[in-house]
C-alpha cells in the first residue's frame, strides 16, 4: 500500500524528471560544458607538470602547448557552463512557475479551502525556483564527483601512497563539517526566533498606529518593539562563534593534507619516484579530490529541489474545476437545484436541496450562520460544485457549460470583496475580455452608492487601488458595482450589504431593483428588510429548506422572526 | 586586526618560497631531511595562519551586530512614522522582507569584509613572495592581475543594474501572485481568469529574462579569474627558459606556479564570487533599506492665510478644552471632492457632542481633524481658544486624547496598558478606573493588574474595553472616541460613554449606535448636502435625513412599510 509521503516524494520525483525533460536543452549545454571542464581539469596538473619538467630538463618550446590548450578548454567551458547553470535553472523555474500559476487559478474556489492563498504565494516564490534549481544541481553534483574520482585515481597514479593519504584526512574532515552545522543550526534558530519577536511587536505597533500617532508616543513604541535585540545580539555572536570553531578546523584541514601530500612527494622527488612537476600535479589532484567536500552544497540544493518539488507536487494533485464544453443557449436565467448534497470535512453542509430559481425574480436565503446560505451561493455560479446532485442554468447543468459561456452569465457580489485591478475604475471593470466600458462601470458605481465616496478619492475613478484607503463598507459598494457592471441573466448576492448601514443599505437596495432588472437574483440576506424585498425566501436549516414562501407568510413563525434577533453583542459582527 | 592580518597571510606568502626551498635545497639535492624541515616549517607557518583567523570572528561580530541593531533601529522608526501618515493598512509582506534585508545586509557586509580582506592580503603577499623569488616574475603576475581587477569592476555596475531588474521583477511577482491568490475566489467569479493567468505568465517572463541577462553578464566572473591567474600561469611557462637563464631555480619556477594556483587563485575566485553575488545583494538591500528609512515626506505646510494662523508654533497655550472650528474644509487631493466644506461648529468646555452620519461620509476624517492629527485644507480649528495647528507636540498630546476603532493592546502587562497615557497612575486609580467602565471582570479573570496580557488573546470588546480606560485615565480635556466602542454590546457602550459623560472635559463620540447620539448633549448629523447640528429632539422635529437614521438604526426589524410584490412560487423538492 502507499503511504501518503511515499506518494508525495515519487510524486516530487516524477515532477523533477519532468522538469528535467522540459529544460532538456539547457541542461544539455551545461552537462556537456562541465563534462569537457571536467576532463580538462583533471588533464591540467598533468600537462602542467609535463611543462614544469620539460622546462627544467632544458627542452622547452612545445611542452607547454598540451597545458595552455587544455587551460583556454576550462576558461571556455567554465565561462559557458557559469552562464548555462543560472539559465537552465532560470528557464525550469519559469515552466514550473507557469504550470503552477494555471492550475493554482484552475483550482478556483475550493483550491482556497485547500491550501491558504500565502501558502500558495510561497509555493509559486520560493518552493518554484528551489525545484527548478534542480536540474542544474544534479548535473554539478555529478561532474563534481567525477572530479573527485578523477583526481584520487590520478594521485594514485603518480604515487599511491598519496591517495592513502588523502583517504585517511577525508573522514576528519567531513566530521569537523558535520559539527559546525549542528551548532550553528541551534543558534540559528535562536536568532530566528528573536527576529519573529521583533516583527510581532512591530505589527502590533503597526496595527496601533492611530492610536500612537495621536498619544505621541513614538519612541515609546520604537524601545518597545527593539526589545528583543539583546536576543538578537547573543544569538547572532554565537553563530560568529561558531563559525570561528568551524574555521579553526578546516583552515587547518586542507593545509595538513596538502603538506603531507608535498612531503610524501617530496620523498618521492628525492628517490626519483616522482618528478618536480609531478609534485606540484599533486598539490593540484590534492584540491580537485578534495573538491567533493565543497559540492556538499550542491547535495544540499537537491534535498531543498526535492522538498521544494514535493510541495509543488502537492498542489498540482489536488483536482481542478473542470469546464464543460456546451454553449449556454438564450434564456431567461432559471436556476434549478436537483438533489444537491455538498459534504465538507465530514459535516454534511447541504443535504438533497431542490429548489428553483424563478427567472427574472428574486430569492433570498435566509438560515442561521452554517446552514448553507454561502455553499448554495457558491454552487450557483459554479465557484464550486456539489458533492452529488446537479444544478442547471436555463437547462443545461452548469458542469456542462463552456467557461466562457458561464462566467459572464452570472455575477456575484460578496461581503468581503477582494478587489483587484490598477484602478478604482479598473477594479469595477475586472473580467476577461469584452470588459464592461469605462461608463458602464461609472453607472454601476452610481447604482451601487459608491460615485459619491470614489470622486472623494485622490483623482477620483483613476486612484490607484492601493491607494484608496477603504472602510469595509466602501469595499461592499464597489464590489456590488463590479457585480453590476459585470451583468448577466443570473446575479448572487452574498451578504454583500452586511457592512453598510441600514441607510445606505436601502438606498443600494432600491438602486439594484433598478440596475438589475429582469435579472435572476440570489441573495443571502440577513435583515429582514432585504428578505422583505425578495419575491421568496428560502429558509434554510441544518443543510435543508425548511421553508420556501415570501417574507410575509414566514414572518408568522416566531422561529423564523428568531433569525433576525440582533446578537446580544457586537452588533456588527 | 592588522597585526593578526598579517600573521593570517604568512601561508600565502611563504607557501610557495618554502615550497622552492624544500626542492631546491632539500628533495632536489639529496637532503630529503632538510626538505622536511622546510615543508615543517611551512606546517607552522600555516597553524599561526589559522590561528590568527580564528581571530577575526569576534572583531567581525563586533562590526557587524551593532550595524545591524543600527539599521533595525532605523527601519522601526521610519515604518512607525510612516505608517503615522499613511491610512492604509500595513503591508506584512513588505516587513518581512524589510528583516529579511537587514540580514542581507549583515550577512554580506561581513561576508564581503571577510572576502576583500583576504584577497587584498593574498595578493600583496603572492606578489611579495613572487619578487623575493625573481623579481623578473613581478609584471608577469602583477599586470594581467591589475587587468583583470580592472575588468571585473568596470563590470560590477551593470551587474548591479541587473541585479536590481531581477529583484524588482521578482517583487512584482510576489506581489502580484499575493494579490491573485488572495482574491481567487473573485478571479473565479469576475470570470476573469484568463486575464489573471495572463497577467502572472507576463510576471513569469519578466523575471525569466531579468535571470537570463544576469547570467550572462555573470560569465564575466570566470573570464577575469582566467585573466587574472591562468595568463600569468601561461606567461610564466612560456618564458621559463628565459627566467632559468636569468638565475631562477627549478624549485623557484614550481614555487612560483604555486603561489599562482595554490594561494591566488582561490582568493580571485573568491573575490569575484562574492563581490559578484553578495556585493550585488548587499547594495540592493542597501537601496532598499534607505528607501524604507527615509524621512517620510513633511506635510506641505498650509498656504499662508487660510490655514496658517500667524502665530509661531510653540507659542499657544489651551484654556480650557472647548472646541472651535473656523469655515474648515478639507479634501484628500485637490481635485478630490471636499470631505468638508466650509464648517464652523463650536463645543463648549465640558459639552458631549455626538457625531453621526452614513458610513464613508467623512466622520472618521472629523475626528483625525479635531485630534491635530490632520490639517485642514483651509479654515482654524482651536482647542482652548489656541489654534490646533500653533500647538507644540507634547501640549497637543497633552491636551487631547483620540481613540480609535481599532482598540492597541500591545504585549505587555495590563497595568502598563492601562496607564500608558499616564505612567504615574497608582494601582487604586487603575481599579477604579476599571470598576467605572466595566472592565473589573477581565481584571479579576487575569488576576490583576500585573497579568502579562497579548492583544491576540483578547476579546475585540475586551482591547476596546482597555483602550478606553487609558483615555478615562489620561489627564486630557478634550477625548474622541471614533467608534471606539463598536465592539461592546449596547449595555456596556452605555456604561461606558456615562462615565466619559461624567468625566471633566469636552467629549466627542463618533456614533456607532443611535443610542449614543440620545445620551450625547447635542448631536452632529454629517450629511450631504451639508452636515446639521443641534439636540436629538431638534434634529428629530426638523431633520428628514435624522429621522432617517434614527429609524433605521433603532425600529426593531419586522415587516417593512411597503407593499410585497407577489412572485411566483418556487418548487421545494
Amino acid at each position: 500500500m502507499d503511504t501518503p509521503p511515499a506518494r508525495a516524494a515519487r510524486s516530487a520525483d516524477r515532477l523533477l524528471l519532468e522538469g528535467l525533460r522540459a529544460s532538456a536543452p539547457r541542461a544539455a549545454v551545461l552537462l556537456v560544458a562541465l563534462l569537457v571542464d571536467a576532463v580538462a581539469i583533471l588533464l591540467l596538473p598533468a600537462a602542467l607538470a609535463r611543462a614544469v619538467d620539460a622546462v627544467l630538463a632544458g627542452r622547452p618550446d612545445s611542452a607547454a602547448v598540451p597545458f595552455l590548450v587544455l587551460l583556454a578548454v576550462t576558461v571556455l567551458a567554465e565561462t559557458v557552463s557559469q552562464f548555462a547553470d543560472p539559465w537552465c535553472t532560470a528557464g525550469s523555474t519559469a515552466s514550473l512557475s507557469r504550470r503552477l500559476a494555471r492550475h493554482t487559478l484552475a483550482l478556483g474556489v475550493p483550491g482556497s479551502r485547500w491550501f491558504n492563498a500565502g501558502d500558495l504565494t510561497g509555493r509559486l516564490i520560493s518552493s518554484a525556483p528551489e525545484s527548478g534549481a534542480a536540474p542544474s544541481a544534479v548535473i554539478q553534483a555529478t561532474s563534481g564527483l567525477l572530479v573527485s574520482i578523477g583526481g584520487l585515481v590520478a594521485l594514485a597514479l603518480i604515487d599511491p601512497w598519496l591517495a592513502v593519504v588523502l583517504l585517511l584526512g577525508v573522514p576528519v574532515g567531513t566530521a569537523a563539517v558535520r559539527h559546525f552545522v549542528r551548532r550553528v543550526s541551534r543558534s540559528a534558530g535562536d536568532y530566528q526566533l528573536a527576529q519573529a519577536a521583533l516583527l510581532a511587536k512591530l505589527l502590533d505597533a503597526m496595527g496601533g498606529i492611530r492610536t500612537i500617532h495621536a498619544a505621541g508616543t513614538h519612541p515609546l513604541e520604537v524601545e518597545r518593539v527593539l526589545t528583543p535585540l539583546t536576543d538578537l545580539d547573543r544569538a547572532g555572536r554565537a553563530i560568529w562563534q561558531s563559525q570561528r570553531q568551524v574555521q579553526w578546523r578546516t583552515s587547518l584541514l586542507l593545509p595538513a593534507l596538502q603538506i603531507t601530500v608535498i612531503t610524501v612527494a617530496g620523498y618521492g622527488v628525492g628517490s626519483g619516484r616522482t618528478t618536480p612537476g609531478q609534485l606540484l600535479a599533486a598539490v593540484g589532484y590534492t584540491g580537485l579530490a578534495l573538491g567533493f567536500l565543497g559540492s556538499a552544497g550542491s547535495l544540499l540544493g537537491l534535498g531543498r529541489a526535492r522538498a521544494g518539488a514535493a510541495r509543488i507536487a502537492e498542489v498540482l494533485a489536488a483536482p481542478a474545476l473542470l469546464p464543460g464544453s456546451r454553449p449556454l443557449p438564450a434564456g431567461p436565467g432559471e436556476l434549478v437545484l436537483r438533489e444537491v448534497t455538498v459534504v465538507q470535512d465530514g459535516r454534511t453542509l447541504l443535504d438533497r436541496v431542490s429548489l428553483t430559481v424563478p427567472a427574472g425574480r428574486t430569492l433570498a436565503l435566509v438560515g442561521r450562520s452554517g446552514s448553507g446560505k454561502s455553499t448554495l451561493a457558491a454552487l450557483a455560479g459554479r465557484l464550486t460544485d456539489p458533492d452529488s446532485g446537479q444544478l442547471l442554468l436555463d437547462g443545461v447543468p452548469l458542469t456542462e457549460l463552456r467557461a466562457e459561456e458561464l462566467r459572464p452569465a452570472v455575477a456575484y457580489a460578496f461581503a468581503r470583496p477582494a478587489l483587484l485591478g490598477a484602478t478604482v475604475e479598473d477594479a469595477l471593470r475586472w473580467t476577461d475580455e469584452p470588459r464592461p466600458s469605462a461608463e458602464q462601470a461609472r453607472a454601476a458605481a452610481r447604482s451601487a452608492e459608491a460615485d459619491g465616496f470614489i470622486r472623494r478619492l485622490p483623482g477620483g475613478y483613476d486612484c490607484a487601488l492601493t491607494a484608496a484607503p477603504m472602510s469595509g463598507g466602501e469595499a461592499q459598494r464597489l464590489g456590488i458595482a463590479r457585480a453590476i457592471a459585470h451583468g448577466g441573466r443570473l446575479v448572487v448576492l452574498d451578504d454583500a450589504t452586511s457592512s453598510l448601514d441600514t441607510a445606505t443599505e436601502n438606498r443600494v437596495d432600491e438602486a439594484l431593483e433598478r440596475a438589475l432588472a429582469g435579472c435572476t437574483r440570489l441573495v443571502v440576506a440577513h435583515r429582514p428588510g432585504t428578505a422583505a424585498r425578495a419575491d421568496l425566501v428560502a429558509w434554510l436549516d441544518g443543510g435543508s429548506v425548511r421553508a420556501l414562501a415570501p417574507h410575509a407568510a414566514l414572518w408568522q413563525d416566531p422561529h423564523y422572526r428568531a433569525l433576525f434577533a440582533p446578537m446580544p453583542t457586537g452588533s456588527e459582527s | 586586526m592588522t597585526a593578526w592580518t598579517g600573521a593570517e597571510a604568512l601561508p600565502a606568502a611563504l607557501s610557495g618560497r618554502l615550497i622552492a626551498q624544500a626542492l631546491d635545497a632539500g628533495f632536489l639535492s639529496g637532503h630529503p631531511l632538510r626538505g622536511l624541515a622546510w615543508l615543517l616549517a611551512f606546517g607552522a607557518v600555516t597553524v599561526v595562519g589559522a590561528v590568527a583567523s580564528r581571530q577575526v570572528y569576534p572583531q567581525l561580530a563586533d562590526v557587524v551586530e551593532p550595524l545591524r541593531d543600527a539599521l533595525t533601529r532605523r527601519v522601526v522608526d521610519a515604518t512607525l512614522r510612516r505608517s503615522a501618515l499613511d491610512p492604509a493598512p500595513p503591508d506584512t509582506a513588505a516587513l518581512s522582507r524589510l528583516t529579511r534585508q537587514i540580514e542581507t545586509v549583515r550577512d554580506s557586509v561581513a561576508g564581503q569584509l571577510l572576502i576583500v580582506r583576504q584577497f587584498a592580503v593574498t595578493a600583496v603577499f603572492v606578489l611579495i613572495g613572487a619578487a623575493s623569488l625573481g623579481t623578473a616574475l613581478l609584471p608577469l603576475i602583477g599586470i594581467p592581475l591589475a587587468v583583470a581587477l580592472l575588468v571585473f569592476t568596470l563590470t560590477l555596475p551593470p551587474l548591479a543594474r541587473r541585479q536590481r531588474a531581477l529583484l524588482r521583477a521578482e517583487e512584482d511577482f510576489a506581489r502580484l501572485a499575493a494579490d491573485t491568490f488572495g482574491a481567487l475566489r473573485d478571479v473565479v467569479a469576475c470570470g476573469a481568469v484568463r486575464r489573471s493567468d495572463a497577467a502572472l505568465e507576463a510576471a513569469i517572463e519578466v523575471q525569466h529574462r531579468a535571470r537570463t541577462r544576469l547570467a550572462a553578464l555573470g560569465t564575466v566572473r570566470r573570464l577575469a579569474v582566467a585573466l587574472g591567474v591562468h595568463l600569468p600561469v601561461a606567461l610564466i611557462l612560456l618564458d621559463a627558459p628565459h627566467l632559468v637563464r636569468g638565475g631562477l631555480s627549478a624549485g623557484d619556477v614550481v614555487g612560483a606556479l604555486s603561489y599562482l594556483t595554490v594561494s591566488l587563485e582561490p582568493a580571485l575566485r573568491t573575490l569575484v564570487q562574492g563581490l559578484g553575488a553578495s556585493g550585488l545583494r548587499l547594495t540592493v538591500a542597501l537601496d532598499r533599506l534607505a528607501e524604507a528609512s527615509a524621512p517620510p515626506p513633511t506635510p506641505a505646510a498650509p498656504p499662508a492665510g487660510t490655514a496658517g494662523t500667524g502665530e509661531p508654533v510653540g507659542s499657544a497655550e489651551p484654556a480650557g478644552s472647548g472646541l472651535t472650528l473656523e469655515r474648515v474644509s478639507f479634501a484628500y487631493h485637490p481635485q478630490a471632492e471636499p470631505v468638508l466644506a466650509d464648517l464652523s461648529l463650536s463645543v463648549a468646555d465640558g459639552e458631549h457632542l455626538a457625531v453621526v452620519g452614513p458610513s464613508g461620509i467623512g466622520k472618521s476624517t472629523l475626528a483625525n481633524l479635531l485630534a491635530g492629527l490632520t490639517s485642514p485644507g483651509a479654515g482654524t480649528i482651536r482647542l482652548g481658544g489656541a489654534p490646533l495647528a500653533a500647538l507644540p507636540a507634547e501640549r497637543l498630546h497633552a491636551a487631547r486624547v483620540l481613540i480609535p476603532q481599532e482598540a492597541y493592546v500591545f504585549a505587555g502587562t495590563l497595568r502598563a496598558n492601562l496607564g500608558y497615557l499616564r505612567p504615574d497612575a497608582g494601582s487604586a486609580a487603575l481599579e477604579r478606573t476599571a470598576d467605572l467602565l466595566g472592565l473589573d471582570g477581565l481584571l479579576r479573570r487575569l488576576g490583576g493588574l500585573d497579568a502579562e496580557i497579548d492583544g491576540g488573546r483578547l476579546s475585540a470588546g475586551e482591547r476596546q474595553l482597555v483602550a478606553l480606560a487609558r483615555a478615562y485615565l489620561s489627564r486630557a480635556g478634550l477625548v474622541v472616541l471614533d467608534e471606539a466602542t463598536c465592539h461592546l454590546d449596547p449595555a456596556a457602550e452605555a456604561r461606558v460613554e456615562e462615565a466619559f459623560h461624567r468625566r471633566p472635559g469636552t467629549l466627542v463620540v463618533i456614533a456607532h449606535r443611535i443610542s449614543s447620539a440620545q445620551r450625547a448633549d447635542r448631536v452632529l448629523l454629517m450629511d450631504t448636502p451639508a452636515p446639521v447640528l443641534g439636540t436629538h429632539h431638534e434634529l428629530l422635529a426638523h431633520s428628514a435625513g435624522y429621522r432617517r437614521l434614527v429609524g433605521h438604526w433603532s425600529t426593531p426589524p419586522g415587516l417593512p412599510p411597503q407593499a410585497l410584490p407577489t412572485g411566483p412560487r418556487g418548487a421545494v423538492g
